[in-house]
């Protein structure tokens, strides 16, 4: 299928994505755990009609990685996420929610609230495999002694959309009249019994407005990516060139590909680069992935090029330096790609997936019995 | 008149406490799964200065005959995710969530219950639940873990997610930018913790929240249950049917809490409450005739269906009441623990009861908590009555419906007390800790 336009989500961080953010005059420690930070961030991305934000991603472990980075704090991204519902009524929230050490039914739970209680706008950002730091931290995960994290991965996404499917999409008669709130023959079993976990179901909520809330990986290991084909809608990818990036969007079939994109917008490109020297004075940034320096016209002609090229359906947005480099790009490179028809003007639809263009999944337990 | 004055929290369930509160006229039940719902109940107890809402949580549908109780609103969504939605949009009330130590690991309940208290600037409470049998099904085919085995595991991971809560000092933020600290290595440390049933080494991947510690709530009222309140929860959700039993409730609570080593005034019981309010006594008492007129034939066979694992729906209404087949039904239920103590709905069937008259009866109060019928004054004359002779530090409210009961409560009630003296004009503080007066851990 031809996109006419991109996919644009936004990664929240308090700082920024880039490691030496939290150092630029202005950012207040306090602002990093406080949720009016994000929901300005929300609003910034709501307004110029973004698809989606997100709450932890890059993925990092629970280990703490030094004292020299604001990214020690990890605010729970689903509690975060969720925290931003009422004040944004119409972007979507995506959350991350690792495999490794929670049980599917409640993963399977969250995102069924997550998406209820929006009106359909959740996405997980699930996380097929965790290293040795997160065993020290969650014993339920060392037990299980994970040896093939993507088997287990599978079956887990499996059970999560079987839970998904327990309630039929008309479960909910609400008949006062004759007292029936749920027509118990809508609602059924998983008898969910396989290598790795157990669980009979039903849920206790009805089935997510979408269906199953869109599903986002970035874990571009072999497995990963054998994972990401069966379960993924989107795949987050730091490619740093789109010849890359090209032979990877064509290599996953199935979901789309949306580049990790780190930029610092100057008035000049002289600007950029004074700015991005210093932060990268301060600090290395991760390596790995697009980085962008200059002025909104070259960033929107560079989107314009990887979007055009068949590169990339979109961009995972990872601002160096937070609110100013959003702000920014909102305010020019956002106009900037509407003038070249490849990103809306306004949200068409209600769901997230209706912003992503993404059908809604049929129910596989429709008239079981 | 009382020097105490009475805290207040309100459960927020569906549509209201009476079962059949989504068939009251008023009801929007397709709301239920959206959250305006929440944020406007939600509001409108903050403005009646109330010190929590609390939500339930249950890991699996609810049953009767192999099937999803479905004359019954559907269960609460995840509550965790419901106060945190609540957290940056709603002001000054405390958020309270249930959640289960049983499925879930200490790790990311530290996290996310910290991250809310972050979040909602120092409001959060966690009550802690072990989780019913009901659960296990879901979870594990080796079913439910034994209530000993929930309890210890759960005093372990009280004691790791306080471990974890603790793991940063409060000044460990320095954001140096100068020398490039984010926070100060020294006052973040690893727990290392090695309990016997759990290892986590830590230290959280957050600052030390608001309130230090978030607000304990546990709600067993059990042998078991209360020796594990009062080693750690500072409120208790009970259940206590009169005055005196709640005054040797309470005062056994204060003992235990002492035999801890805890101060007495850090625990605080607050008895479930099912205020039936009108502006007189006569109009609530005809309120009460409406609100057991809503519970539909249907709700009180499937209520009996559940309790007694049978299904009912063969039985005519006004024959005798089926003691014999109920009975035999009993025997066969493996169920741990679901439907409540069976027998004591048995003994309460009088000789002459048809099935029908039984289910009106009993379905009339579906809960065992204490309930009042009356105008405003009664209701203040009962709160003031309980808190003042030490039967309970306050109560968790049961409104049978919302908004309506908890408007009710809010604008008629809430003046009453305010006037005597049993309950604040305005919130003093900005954290939970602060309504409740508990003090922020060290």
């Amino acid at each position: 299928m031809t996109r006419k336009h991109m996919v644009l989500g936004l990664s929240l961080d308090a700082a920024g994505h880039h490691p030496a953010a939290w150092r630029m005059p202005g950012f207040d420690a306090a602002a990093a755990t406080d949720a009016a930070t994000f929901i300005a961030q929300g609003r910034l991305a709501e307004d110029a009609k973004l698809d989606f934000v997100m709450a932890g991603y890059p993925v990092r472990s629970s280990a703490l990685p030094g004292p020299a980075f604001s990214q020690s704090i990890q605010l729970e991204p689903l509690s975060l996420i969720a925290a931003l519902m009422i004040p944004l009524r119409r972007i979507g929230l995506a959350a991350q929610l690792p495999m490794a050490y929670w049980e599917p039914f409640n993963t399977s739970r969250a995102f069924a609230a997550l998406d209820n209680l929006s009106g359909g706008r959740s996405a997980w950002l699930a996380v097929p495999a965790s290293g040795p730091d997160d065993e020290a931290n969650y014993p339920r995960f060392a037990h299980q002694h994970i040896t093939a994290p993507y088997e287990r991965a599978m079956e887990y996404a499996e059970l999560v959309r079987e839970l998904w499917d327990s309630w039929e999409d008309d479960a909910l008669r609400l008949d006062k009249e004759n007292a029936i709130f749920t027509d118990h023959e809508k609602v059924h079993r998983v008898g969910h019994s396989g290598k790795y976990f157990f669980s009979d179901g039903p849920l206790n909520a009805p089935r997510p407005p979408q269906g199953h809330p869109p599903v986002l990986t970035a874990d571009l290991s072999a497995g990963g990516l054998s994972f990401a084909a069966a379960q993924a809608d989107l795949v987050l990818a730091r490619e740093s060139t789109a010849e890359t990036a090209k032979l990877l969007n064509a290599k996953l079939g199935g979901p789309l590909l949306l580049a990790d994109l780190h930029f610092v917008l100057g008035a000049t490109d002289a600007e950029a680069r004074e700015r991005i020297a210093e932060l990268n004075g301060l600090a290395a940034p991760e390596a790995g992935g697009l980085f962008f320096a200059g002025t909104a016209q070259g960033l929107a002609d560079l989107m314009a090029a990887w979007f055009s090229g068949g590169a990339c359906t979109g961009f995972n947005l990872l601002p160096a330096v937070m609110p100013r480099d959003l702000a920014a790009f909102a305010a020019d490179v956002v106009p900037l790609l509407r003038a070249k028809g490849m990103f809306r003007t306004e949200y068409e639809g209600q769901t997230l997936r209706d912003h992503l263009g993404l059908a809604r999944p049929a129910n596989r337990m429709k008239g079981a019995a | 008149m009382s020097d105490r004055m009475a805290h207040l929290g309100l459960w927020l369930l569906s549509h209201g406490h009476n079962i059949a509160a989504w068939r009251h006229p008023a009801s929007n039940p397709a709301g239920l799964t959206g959250i305006d719902h929440y944020l406007d109940a939600t509001r409108l107890a903050a403005r009646g200065k109330l010190d929590m809402i609390f939500f339930e949580d249950t890991l699996a549908a609810r049953e009767r005959n192999g099937h999803i109780f479905g004359e019954v609103a559907m269960n609460s969504l995840d509550p965790m995710t419901i106060i945190a939605a609540l957290s940056a949009a709603t002001q000054d009330i405390g958020l309270a969530a249930s959640y289960s130590s049983t499925y879930h690991d200490p790790y990311l309940l530290a996290s996310t219950i910290a991250t809310i208290d972050h979040l909602s600037k120092g409001r959060t409470a966690w009550n802690v639940v072990t989780t019913d049998a009901s659960a296990g099904r879901n979870f594990s085919e080796k079913g439910h873990p034994d209530k000993d085995l929930r309890y210890a595991t759960a005093r372990e991971t009280i004691d790791i997610i306080r471990a974890l809560w603790n793991s940063w000092a409060d000044d460990a933020v320095i954001a140096d930018k100068a020398r490039g600290l984010f926070y100060d290595p020294a006052k973040v440390q690893a727990l290392n913790f090695a309990g016997k049933w759990n290892a986590v080494r830590g230290p959280l991947n957050l600052p030390r929240s608001p309130q230090g510690n978030p607000v304990f709530i546990q709600a067993g009222m059990s042998e078991t249950g209360m020796d594990f309140a009062a080693y750690f929860a500072e409120v208790i959700f009970c259940s206590i049917p009169t005055k005196e039993q709640g005054i040797a409730f309470r005062s056994g609570m204060r003992e235990r809490a002492r035999g801890y080593g805890r101060d007495p005034d850090t625990i605080k019981t607050m008895p479930g409450f099912v205020p039936i309010v009108a502006s007189t006594d006569r109009e609530a008492r005809e309120k009460e005739e409406f609100y057991a007129e809503l519970v539909h034939p249907n709700i009180q066979m499937a209520l009996l269906s559940e309790r007694f694992n049978m299904d009912m729906s063969g039985y005519r209404m006004d024959a005798p009441f089926p003691f014999e087949d109920v009975l035999a039904a009993m025997e066969a239920d493996t169920r741990p623990n679901v439907g409540g103590d069976k027998r004591k709905y048995l003994a309460n069937i009088l000789p002459d009861d048809t099935l029908g008259s039984y289910c009106k009866r009993m379905t009339r109060r579906t809960y065992s908590h204490v309930h009042c019928v009356g105008g405003p004054e009664t209701i203040a004359d009962f709160i003031g009555e309980w808190v003042g002779e030490g039967a309970c530090d306050g109560f968790i409210l049961l409104p049978w419906h919302f908004p309506l009961e908890l408007e009710v409560f809010v604008n008629e009630v809430v003046p009453v007390l305010q006037k005597r003296g049993l309950f604040r004009n305005d919130y003093a503080g900005g954290t939970m800790r602060d309504h409740f007066g508990l003090p922020r851990p060290v």
